[in-house]
């Protein structure tokens, strides 16, 4: 079953694709734009677990590689400048929404179970994606415009822009030669100064006249810097930066290559002092991750119920096996769909999460049902007549096929979300082995989303107290200049944190610090509904 | 490796440092400092000095400028870079840089972890590290719903839990009240370390570091005994220090 909204949904992830990309490069994107639909699918029930391999390979792969390359080999094309870059930014943002419908349309060919006409869907989609993909180019180009203004050095591809190192020397600038250089600058560096003469002299104590001994007993003023001067300077202090001489490739300093893999493997940790009176006491209390944590997403709804208690793991592979076997039970089989949702309503009653609070989150599904609505339309065949309409017999199976298998699967991401907090959520992806960069990624998301949220926020009271409120399309500017500006927020925050988490022996690992750990009865109580479950699509193949 | 020299190699030597932001802001103008084993100094200057850039040298954070830093006789590089991180703790000042984890307990633990240690062992580290800053009944919060002096607690106990050799604190004592301001001075006394405090609080400079060094305009403009700067009235005019109201530094010394 490969189906998701053309709606809403779709276009609101595809403002990511191009961006990503640009700001952050093509991998780092991909991966971005990975977590966010992971925890989509999972948390919000958006597009259930199902959807979830075809929106990665569409949103993320389609978008980011097909901007990026459009962006690249623009960027290459144009002049240096920082026009270039947002005008490049432009066209791969326009190309890339419509490379990514046209791609899912060649997926829906291929594996989609309805019988819509192929050439019907590619209109219809590239058709409104070419809408989607100028709103997107303006928004991402104007975001885009908004931090080359500040942080070039944040826009892959617009690197190198920085001006060359300056010593005061006794009150007055000399030009330094840089370490090294990290990458070759894109094209034609021009070199400004060619000032490699300069090495730091040597740093012994008596060499150096500003170095106080160790232990200072006599004060005195120290000169402003070494009275040994390497050169003069040339150009007038702080000349003003010039976008287009490139004569420093920069690097951001948080870049993860620097983090010290290699180095890490020799631990030689000061064999920490563990008190011994403390031994005794050593035994990590009880925790539960659930009290306190503050982690209480939305969707979670705080109970103590067998289901809330499950180690978050063993919930996930259930969710998932259930709607794995839900996806292949054969449409016709109608009574088992209708066993499975008495299934999920014994779990919703165990988990006490009232029929009301279920059907309210079940909500979430209208783009679905949007879509499978339009199927007895537009789908050829037998006709049939219903309330005095004429509708197609294999779109009436389709649209139920959606619409049944959708909604179970909706529901059991809803129960798993309502019944697990976001923190044993993560933990149990973990436990679940799912690739590591995704699990920090998705709990740095957790940690940061407040914080980020509350950026938004503050950024937003700024706005309006200053009399700013956006009523229209005149007004889009500020706010990609606002999504720019939050950009670099968090950006460097993120750098920040990044940092602090080297700064403490990170080496592109997180850790271990808890263990979820689950017992063969809480397995086997999980196992109870995909198992359940699996019993019925037997019948129903076999009936 | 190459272990420590057998000379006492000062714990700290900065040399002919120069630093420009990516964004092209250069901050760093050939800061040279040396620091000796178990010294206490206060590093002191106006806004935007390039304190805060300094101290993210210190352990490699920043590179690629001009200039070298060697801790404790090892050259600050990709080469020696799990070793020196262990050996410089660095208490950032915005403590919600600091705090990534879920829950206190998990940030505390995240530096003794990334280093091997586990279960028991790595539970009474981070008990004791918690305890030292009184914070030990906040271990199952999580950090962004702590006051921000409690989280600044926190982020001094993650680093106390590393046990460093140099112990660097960007501005520890803003935004603490004024008892938990004393008990983190007491902690900070009684560590055997050498540390390197960033302050604006020239009261807690003196009561803490026997000597200051003054950044300023990205070099270091001034370096002795933390009394003799502070009554030095021309000099601190000069960068932008003032001292409290009615705070007459050869008073308490
Ligand atoms: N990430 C950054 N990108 C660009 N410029 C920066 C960045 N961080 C700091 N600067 C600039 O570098 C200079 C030194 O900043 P730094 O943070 O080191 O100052 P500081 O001495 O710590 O000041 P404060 O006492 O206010 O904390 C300032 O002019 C600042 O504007
Ligand atoms: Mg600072």
């Amino acid at each position: 079953m490969l189906n998701f909204p053309v709606a809403a949904g779709t276009s609101g992830h595809l403002l990511g694709g191009a961006l990503a990309a640009i700001l952050v490069g093509p991998w780092t994107g991909v991966l971005c734009i990975a977590v966010v639909l992971l925890m989509q699918g999972i948390l919000f029930a958006d597009g259930g677990l199902t959807a979830l391999g075809v929106n990665i390979t569409v949103m993320g792969v389609v978008t980011v590689v097909v901007s990026y390359a459009v962006f690249r080999g623009l960027v290459l094309l144009l002049p240096r400048t920082r026009r270039s870059v947002t005008v490049a930014s432009f066209a791969a943002a326009l190309v890339s929404v419509p490379a990514a419908a046209t791609a899912f349309t060649g997926i829906y060919a291929i594996g989609g179970t309805t019988d819509v006409p192929v050439s019907k869907v590619l209109t219809a989609m590239v058709g409104v994606h070419v809408l989607i993909g100028i709103g997107e180019a303006v928004i991402t180009m104007l975001t885009v415009g908004a931090v080359i203004a500040v942080r070039p050095d944040l826009v892959y591809g617009a690197r190198g822009l920085t001006a060359p190192l300056k010593l005061r020397v006794d009150g007055e600038l000399v030009d330094a030669a840089p370490a090294l250089p990290r990458r070759p600058p894109g094209r034609s560096p021009r070199r400004s100064c060619g000032s490699a003469a300069w090495s730091p002299p040597s740093s012994s104590p008596a060499s150096s006249p500003s170095t106080p001994p160790p232990a200072p007993t006599a004060w005195r003023r120290s000169p402003p810097t070494r009275a040994s001067t390497p050169r003069r300077s040339r150009t007038p202090p702080r000349t003003p930066r010039s976008p287009t001489t490139a004569s420093r490739a920069s690097r951001p300093p948080a870049s993860p290559a620097a983090s010290p893999a290699s180095s890490a493997s020799a631990r030689p940790w000061p064999s920490a002092p563990v008190p011994s009176g403390s031994s005794a006491a050593a035994r990590p209390p009880p925790r539960r991750p659930d009290v306190g944590a503050g982690h209480a997403h939305k969707l979670y709804r705080h109970a103590r119920s067998p289901v809330h208690e499950l180690p978050p793991h063993t919930k996930l592979a259930a969710v998932l096996g259930f709607v794995v076997v839900v996806v292949s039970t054969p449409r016709e089989a109608v009574w088992a769909f209708a066993l499975y949702a008495v299934l999920l309503g014994v779990v919703a009653g165990r988990a006490r999460v009232p029929a009301g609070f279920l059907l309210r989150r079940l909500l979430i599904e209208i783009p679905f049902v949007a879509f499978a609505l339009l199927m007895p339309f537009v789908v050829p065949g037998e006709q049939t007549r219903v309330l005095g309409m004429s509708l197609s017999v294999p779109g009436l199976w389709g649209a139920w096929n959606v619409l049944a298998k959708g909604t179970l699967g909706v529901a059991a991401s809803v129960l798993l979300a309502s019944t697990t907090e976001l923190r044993a959520l993560v933990l149990g992806l973990q436990r679940l082995k799912l690739p590591p960069m995704l699990v920090q990624i998705a709990s740095f998301m957790i940690r940061y989303g407040d914080v980020i949220t509350d950026e938004m926020r503050r950024m937003s009271v700024a706005r309006r107290s200053r009399g700013f409120e956006a009523r229209g399309v005149r007004h889009w500017g500020v706010l990609a200049k606002s999504a720019g500006a939050l950009f670099i927020r968090s950006y460097e925050r993120g750098e920040r944190v990044h940092l602090a988490m080297v700064s403490r022996g990170y080496d592109g690992t997180m850790p271990v610090i808890d263990e979820v750990t689950a017992t063969r009865a809480q397995w086997t109580y999980a196992a109870a509904l995909p198992l359940t479950a699996l019993l019925i699509c037997l019948l129903g193949w076999t009936l | 490796m190459t272990g420590p020299s057998p000379s006492p190699s000062p714990s700290l030597e900065v040399a002919g440092l120069a630093y420009a932001y990516p964004d092209g802001h250069q901050a760093l103008f050939g800061v040279d400092l040396t620091v000796g084993r178990g010294e206490r100094v206060a590093l002191l200057g106006p806004n935007g000095a390039g304190k805060t850039t300094l101290v993210l040298h210190l352990n490699g954070i920043l590179t690629g400028g001009a200039g070298s830093v060697t801790v404790a006789g090892l050259p600050v590089g990709k080469k020696h870079m799990a070793e020196i991180r262990r050996k410089v703790g660095i208490v950032f000042q915005d403590p919600d840089d600091q705090l990534f984890m879920p829950t206190v307990r998990e940030d505390v633990a995240f530096g003794p972890a990334a280093a091997g240690i586990r279960g028991a062992e790595l539970e009474a580290v981070v008990r004791k590290a918690l305890e030292k800053v009184g914070m030990a009944e906040f271990a199952d919060r999580p950090p962004h719903h702590l006051s921000f002096g409690q989280r600044r607690r926190v982020a001094v106990a993650t680093v106390l839990a590393m046990e460093p050799e140099i112990l660097v604190l960007d501005e520890p004592s803003s935004n603490l009240d004024p008892a938990s301001r004393r008990e983190l001075a007491d902690i900070l006394r009684d560590l055997d370390v050498t540390v390197l405090m960033v302050t604006h609080d020239l009261p807690y400079a003196l009561e803490l570091c026997p000597r200051s060094v003054i950044l300023s305009e990205g070099v270091i403009a001034a370096d002795g005994p933390t009394a003799g700067i502070l009554a030095d009235e021309e000099l601190m005019a000069r960068h932008r220090l003032e001292l409290p109201f009615g705070f007459v530094p050869s008073s308490v010394a």
